[in-house]
């Protein structure tokens, strides 16, 4: 809304505004945002009451407006409900009755299709009666086509619309049949529905042994068709027996007597209708409707699809679903109709009765609304003429309205309005005045700090709102007895005349004023000398209750002040002592900083020289150690290469040594075959011999060879197992050597060699599990090699391993691979126990913790000289992963236990170890966020590797690793390193 | 001496009936079977219909995975064996609860487990149909609140498969201690449904449970409909009034398969149907009469022709979706020139000798749909190359009794694997442990020392390759020696509308509906 109230478009755009106490309420709620001066500008809008308004114009048209909108809306809530309820009413009706067709339908073409499938079979059933008998399977079997055929013929009579068929085992049809006449040469021409059956999908499948029945179009039409294989007694196979049954107007007939009248049933072949139900008015069969275009056969899948469709000029809804052959390809569609007759006549009827019944309520209601109407607005035509004329500003207009109804106390209601608007008028134009300036003024004085700037602005705005020739404040300055100095003044100079005045005032302790009765007499003397004649008006500033000043305000013989211009001064007079108050702690805090950032200053530079000198220490610091890590790290390597060197080369030597014998085998195997071909076996028995092999293959590899005594024992059971045959001995001898299996293969052996000699069999034999004993051996060499190559790959990642999931016991079982050089010393070497808990993968780096358990391992070993026990146990505790790593060496001393996780820190020769290793240890621990814990006693050291399972916590805060001064990370030197302190503490807790 | 630990029974009610209102059609999986369950306490049951509610009602330690009879963790996440092979340890996954709220804890594993191996436990019954199953467990200790340790008398590998069985399902003790006797028709344990409401002889209904540590079931209401009669239910089928049958006739196959809102979902079951040769009796001793007669069987077109698609056949014991099985083993096929070879080589005197006694039920049987027939072929087919064969046909349990005193020379048997565990097959069904007592299960009286420390070996070590890779090689001995010509694994058969998905059918002949739905 504009800020300046406009008498033209208030009254267009806003009809309650008409009258002028409404108008009131609107200029004050929007004075907030207006401009102070323009409305304060305005006075005499508020005073001048609403003689200048123009009424609205259009009274009458107003009244029959009113009576018009009234029928109308009576009409409209009558009328309404009662159509839209009837056509819900109808519509519901309507839907009810269409589901109730297409259930009907769905329901219909269910039947139809349980009877449909019974037909089938029972097709089958006839089907399965053909391979039954017994005089066809004996003709099949002897291969008389001819006696075959007059049996099928004699079957075929039973069964009038059925095609009967048999093939031989080819496939191939040898007599075909219907209703007793038999003709291999008959065809589908001519004999309608009766489609042969060459290459149909159900003869494969009966030559498969499968009894199948399934519906197929044959020439553009669908036919069930069943078919079984015949066997004779032993299953062998002798042909198949097909019978056919065409669906035609029959089987349809079938299934409309079954569903009862009115409802017609209809198979398409594709798209194409094939036999129907439908009758046209002459009795003929009608082929059935056109499926709609939009009906896809294939799509139908499953369920079934109800669509309206016109047969012969008569309405039906039909029910369609999927006819599917054995593999549940589409073939074809059945069709349940029911009439919609019946249907379309009771919807014409019921529209009908609705359009009439409507019509008939319309007119009854408008002439029933029209004379409510007209009784209803009388009254409110009185109250409207009524508020019409105190909008015209007569609030002494009498409403004379004596209904009692609402509309009755409406016009009391407006004669108590009136009333009170005329009291309201004039207190709340005054107000708004002092409001208005007051807030202006606070908002000026607060805003500045400079004293001389607020006294200004007040004295301006004081002058501005009570008018007049002058306004002055003067201040206070000095102790008791105040003497004032005037410090701003507007209007008419009157310089330090009115000193005295504001002593006066100011020994008053409160506002006054002259002119009125109570005025001072001593005052007005005051007021004169300073040259004021007219009405004087002043008031004290005092802040928490100490006089600071005086403001006074004089005119020119003009009015008198009143007690509201009093009040004004005094609101103002509060408002400039807070200012003068503000400006002056302004000043002192500005001062006060002042001096303060200067000292910051100099500070700061002591400061930034002493940095300096810490940085460049800390830097030298950290080079020196990276250094000695390095150093470490290449020494650990160094023992690790030359470990895994001799690891790889055992079986590696091994490999060498047996490929060698394996050479030297298959060349004597050569002679085993030589040998073997000269004994001329039949080839059943070579045959029979070499399956024996291949079957015996896996428990060769695996099977342990004898002692020698066993052997020797062995073979003297086979010798005389083999007695009496050539090679005996020899054979035995051989087979002894194939360990438990030759004895029981031997006579196997003696059987497949007959009278000649089992000897070169017995070779061959022997030679073949030589290959397949070695071959595993060569293949678990191979294994441990890749194995710890494996393992050296994984551990060789070290330092460029990101922060991933990590399997703790991999890490673990990758460094006994890597230390397994190490673990073997001496005779009895170091036994490595595991007691491994279900872990989950932790968040690590991977190459980081390698060199935890390579470090904690390796201190183990060397504790113990090589020769004890280690036992690595895991387990989860909470959201940590504990390893323990415990050894059977002498342990530790007490007063070395307490300085192992310090750098360079070492019990062993000098030269042997850098004294960085468990340091480092628990530096990548306390990186992890883990705690690294020893507890050693005489024969038992175990370290306690604590990880959290979800990693590391966020990065350490560079500031704190500045002021410990500690280590860098081992691998990254750039990477900041978490302080060392805390690691170290659970440790030496444990020691005390 | 075993200690009962106490439980802190919750206040929480253990049934709440009803089925919640305005429940629609896609929200209900309806299952018809054709009989109602005996009872739904899992000591108590050995029927397949209770079995199956039980599997959805309970939860394991493990379970068997979709599909396949092999054990995955179900209530317990992990578990250890010690070295000597005779405690298993089982850790149990945390913070699950019975459908009662009663928390599924070590406590509860092991009442679950004592009222039924310890005749004196105040919640033991005298009719629990399992107490033998599990009489290699020597105690069951509570280790740690979620920790359950159970000591058992020999290492003994197929024990995890044991667990996953029926009657291992952990039970909620409140609710047991609540109903007592009555508890099999107020089941509470933590599996996938929660127990309803069971009108004996017509339905029982069970609801999702919202609660399940793994995924909740897909459909919220599971009901199982029993209906006796095979045509009704496939008219039930039909109209939509169930959305998943059992026991299907075997005449309504074609039907099924022609019917488009229909289909068929099939697994092999955990059984083997074979032909068993007495091993220790002439002339069947002699390994290469065996062999010919494996040649002259025509076992394909058999087992396609009895079977009708709802067998295949079988290559060994093991059928091909239990771990372990082998197909790559040396085979027989059919060649009658080969069978008269090998009889030749053996001396086989052909119509001089005498007949050779196939015992047959008389019967179709579980695993066999007519025996009667079956036999018939193998005496036609035995015929041709130069043996006699004599059927003697008896009832089922007359068969069963002549076959135990080893009357036989041949015979029709069959097994239905319990655990899915192959040395359930291999051990039972072959081992020479097994070929001595009043009822031996080794009905070939085959005895190899070979295949029984293979066998042996694999019982004891727990290290699934190595069991693997061993009865690999008792697969490959059985090959050559032949005890039986093994004929057919049956596959199991359900009916479902077309839109049911996520229906697995188990190779133990049940259900898992957890993961089916049927969106409208």
């Amino acid at each position: 809304m504009s800020d300046t109230p406009k008498r033209k478009s208030d009254r267009k755009s806003d009809r309650k505004a008409e009258t002028p106490s409404s108008g009131a309420r609107r200029f004050k709620s929007s004075s907030g945002n207006m401009g102070a001066s323009a409305i304060y500008r305005q006075p005499e809008w508020l005073g001048r009451g609403s003689s200048g308004w123009s009424l609205p114009t259009a009274l009458p048209m107003h009244r029959r407006g009113l009576r018009r909108r009234l029928s109308v809306a009576l009409v409209v809530a009558a009328l309404g409900p009662v159509i839209a309820v009837s056509f819900v009413a109808v519509a519901l009706i309507f839907s009810s009755v269409e589901q109730g067709i297409q259930f009907e339908a769905e329901r219909g073409l269910q039947v139809a299709r349980g009877l449909f499938l019974q037909q089938v079979q029972e097709v089958a059933a006839g089907a399965v009666a053909l391979g039954a008998d017994q005089a066809l399977l004996r003709a099949q079997a002897a291969a008389q086509t001819s006696t075959a055929r007059r049996r099928l013929g004699e079957l075929s009579v039973a069964t009038p619309n059925a095609l009967f068929e048999i093939t031989d085992a080819a496939g191939r049809i040898v007599a075909r049949c219907t209703q007793g006449t038999c003709d291999e040469l008959l065809t589908g021409a001519g004999r309608a529905g009766l489609e042969p059956a060459e290459r149909s999908p159900v003869i494969l499948r009966a030559l498969d042994y499968e009894r199948t029945v399934s519906i197929e179009s044959a020439h553009d039409r669908l036919v069930v068709r069943a078919a079984l294989p015949l066997v004779d007694p032993a299953l062998r196979l002798l042909g198949t027996a097909v019978v056919t049954v065409p669906i035609d107007g029959t089987v349809v007939d079938h299934l409309k007597a079954a569903l009862g009248a009115g409802r017609e049933v209809v198979v398409y072949v594709g798209k194409d209708p094939n036999a129907s139900t439908f009758m046209a008015a002459t009795g003929a069969r009608l082929v059935g409707p056109t499926l709609p275009r939009n009906l896809h056969v294939a799509a139908l899948g499953v369920g079934s699809s109800v669509v309206p469709l016109e047969v012969d000029g008569h309405p039906y809804s039909v029910a369609f679903g999927q006819l599917q052959d054995v593999n549940a390809a589409a073939v074809g569609l059945l069709g349940v109709a029911v009439d919609r007759e019946p249907l379309a006549a009771a919807q014409s009827r019921a529209s009908k009765a609705l359009v009439f019944g409507a019509i008939a309520a319309l007119v009854l209601a408008i002439a029933l609304s029209n004379l409510l109407a007209r009784r209803m607005t009388k009254p409110l035509q009185d109250l409207h003429a009524g508020a019409l004329a105190i909008a015209r500003g007569d609030l002494d207009t009498n409403i004379t309205i004596d209904t009692v109804d609402e509309i009755g106390d409406l016009a009391e209601a407006f004669r108590i309005m009136t009333r009170s608007l005329k009291e309201n008028q004039e207190g709340l134009a005054a107000r708004v005045r002092e409001l208005v300036t007051v807030h202006q003024v606070g908002r000026a004085v607060s805003t500045v700090v400079d004293l001389a700037q607020v006294l200004r602005s007040v004295v301006t705005e004081v002058l501005a709102v009570l008018g007049g020739k002058t306004a002055a404040i003067a201040l206070s300055v000095g102790a008791e007895p105040a003497e004032f100095v005037v410090r701003a003044v507007a209007g008419e100079p009157v310089g330090e005349r009115l000193a005295p005045l504001a002593a006066a005032v100011a020994g008053l302790g409160r506002a006054r004023r002259t002119g009125a009765v109570e005025a001072d007499p001593q005052l007005m003397e005051h007021a004169l000398a300073a040259g004021l004649r007219g009405p004087v008006i002043a008031a004290p500033l005092t802040l928490k209750e100490r006089l600071v000043g005086v403001i006074v305000v004089g005119r020119l013989g003009e009015a008198p002040f009143g007690e509201a211009d009093l009040r004004l001064l005094v609101t103002f007079a509060d408002q400039t002592a807070t200012a003068i108050e503000n400006a002056r702690l302004y000043t002192e805090v500005r001062a006060f900083s002042e001096v303060l950032e200067a000292r910051v200053r100099a500070r700061t530079a002591e400061l930034e020289t002493a940095n300096i000198e810490i940085e460049r220490a800390l830097r030298e610091l950290g080079a020196a150690q990276g250094q000695l890590i390095h150093s470490e790290k290449m020494a650990g390597l160094g023992m690790l290469v030359a470990g895994i060197a001799h690891e790889v080369n055992s079986p590696a030597a091994a490999v060498q040594g047996l490929v060698d014998a394996q050479a030297e085998t298959v060349r004597r195997l050569g002679h085993c075959a030589q040998a073997l071909s000269a004994l001329d076996l039949p080839p059943a028995a070579v045959a029979r011999f070499f399956d024996l092999i291949d079957g015996l293959l896996p428990e060769m590899a695996a099977a342990p060879l004898l002692t020698s005594i066993e052997a020797r024992q062995q073979a003297r059971r086979l010798r005389t197992m083999f007695s009496g045959v050539d090679g005996a001995a020899e054979a035995a001898s051989m087979l002894a050597e194939v360990g438990g299996i030759g004895e029981r293969v031997a006579p196997e052996l003696r059987a497949l060699a007959g009278e000649k000699s089992p000897a070169p069999m017995a070779g061959y034999l022997r030679e073949i599990a030589f290959l397949a004993r070695t071959s595993g051996t060569i293949r678990s060499a191979i294994g441990s090699i890749r194995r710890i190559v494996g393992a050296l790959k994984r551990y060789s990642r070290l330092d460029e391993a990101p922060l991933e999931r990590v399997d703790v016991h991999a890490g673990i079982e990758d460094t006994l691979v890597i230390l397994s050089h190490q673990l073997k010393y001496g005779d009895d070497g170091v036994k490595v126990e595991r007691s491994f808990g279900s872990l989950p993968a932790i968040t690590a780096y991977v190459g980081e913790l390698n060199q935890v358990w390579t470090n904690l391992i390796h201190n183990a070993i060397q504790a113990m000289d090589g020769r004890g026990e280690i036992l690595i146990e895991t387990k989860v505790d909470e959201r940590d992963v504990l390893v323990t790593i415990q050894d059977s060496g002498p342990g530790i001393p007490a007063d070395v236990a307490a300085r192992i996780f310090e750098p360079f820190f070492t019990t062993k020769a000098k030269g042997e170890g850098t004294g960085l290793g468990l340091s480092i240890c628990a530096r990548i621990v306390e990186k992890h966020g883990g705690t690294l814990r020893v507890d050693s006693r005489q024969g038992c050291t175990r370290f306690e590797v604590r990880l959290p399972i979800d990693g590391p916590p966020p990065a350490p805060v560079a500031v704190k690793e500045a002021r410990v001064g500690s280590w860098p990370s081992w691998s990254s030197p750039d990477a900041p390193p978490a302080s060392s302190s805390s690691s170290q503490g659970p440790a030496s807790k444990d020691r005390g | 001496m075993l200690a009962f630990a106490t439980l802190l029974s919750s206040a929480a009610a253990a049934c709440q009936g009803g089925q919640g209102v305005g429940v629609g059609p896609a929200d209900r999986l309806v299952v018809a079977r054709s009989t109602d369950a005996v009872s739904l306490d899992p000591a108590r049951t050995n029927d397949i219909e209770s079995l199956e509610v039980a599997e959805q009602v309970y939860g394991r330690l493990v379970r068997f995975a979709a599909g396949r009879l092999e054990p995955e963790p179900d209530l317990a996440t992990s578990w250890t064996v010690s070295d000597d092979g005779t405690v298993w340890t089982f850790e149990l996954r945390p913070n699950v609860r019975f459908q009662d709220g009663t928390p599924v804890d070590a406590q509860s594993v092991v009442f679950s487990f004592e009222r039924q191996i310890i005749p004196e436990h105040p919640n033991h019954e005298p009719d629990f149909a399992w107490t033998r199953s599990y009489h290699n467990i020597r105690r069951v200790i509570a280790a740690g609140p979620l920790q359950v340790e159970f000591e058992i008398d020999r290492p003994y590998a197929p024990f995890l498969a044991n667990l996953a069985m029926g009657p291992a399902a952990i039970v909620s003790p409140t609710a047991v201690r609540k109903w007592g006797h009555e508890f099999g028709r107020h089941p509470v344990g933590a599996g996938p449904y929660r127990f309803v409401e069971w009108i004996p002889g017509d339905r029982i209904t069970l609801e999702r449970n919202p609660d399940y540590w793994d995924q909740p079931a897909r459909t919220r209401y599971l009901v199982l409909l029993a209906m006796p009669d095979s045509r009704q239910r496939l008219q039930a089928l039909e109209s939509g009034a169930a959305d998943v049958i059992q026991q299907l006739a075997p005449d309504d196959l074609q039907l099924v398969r022609l019917h488009p809102d229909l289909r068929l979902v099939m697994t092999p079951a955990a059984l083997v149907s074979y032909l068993a040769m007495n091993t220790q009796r002439r002339p069947l001793n002699d390994p290469r009469i065996r062999r010919a007669i494996a040649h002259a069987i025509r076992t394909e077109a058999l087992v396609k022709l009895v079977y009708q698609g709802l067998g295949i056949p079988a290559i060994g014991p093991l059928p091909p979706n239990v771990w372990g099985a082998r197909s790559d083993v040396v085979t027989y096929p059919y060649d009658p020139a080969k069978a008269r070879k090998l009889l030749a080589e053996a001396g086989w005197q052909g119509a001089r000798e005498p007949a050779l006694k196939l015992f047959a039920p008389s019967a179709s049987t579980q695993y066999m749909p007519s025996p009667e027939r079956v036999a018939g072929v193998i005496k036609n087919c035995l015929a041709e190359v130069g043996i006699n064969v004599e059927v003697i046909l008896s009832d089922p349990a007359d068969h069963q009794r002549a076959l135990w005193a080893g009357e036989h020379d041949m015979a029709l048997h069959g097994w239905f694997n319990d655990n899915g565990d192959p040395d359930n097959f291999l051990y039972t069904l072959l081992d020479s442990d097994n070929t001595t007592g009043s009822r031996p299960s080794n009905i070939a009286f085959y005895s190899n020392g070979w295949f029984h420390d293979v066998i042996g070996m694999a019982q004891r070590t727990t290290d699934r390759t190595e069991r693997e890779r061993l009865y690999s090689q008792a697969q490959a001995i059985l090959a050559i020696d032949v005890p039986w010509v093994p004929l057919a694994h049956s596959k199991v058969v359900f009916a479902a509308r077309t839109n049911v998905r996520g229906l697995v059918v188990q190779p133990s002949a049940m259900g898992l509906y957890r993961w089916a739905e049927h969106p409208p």
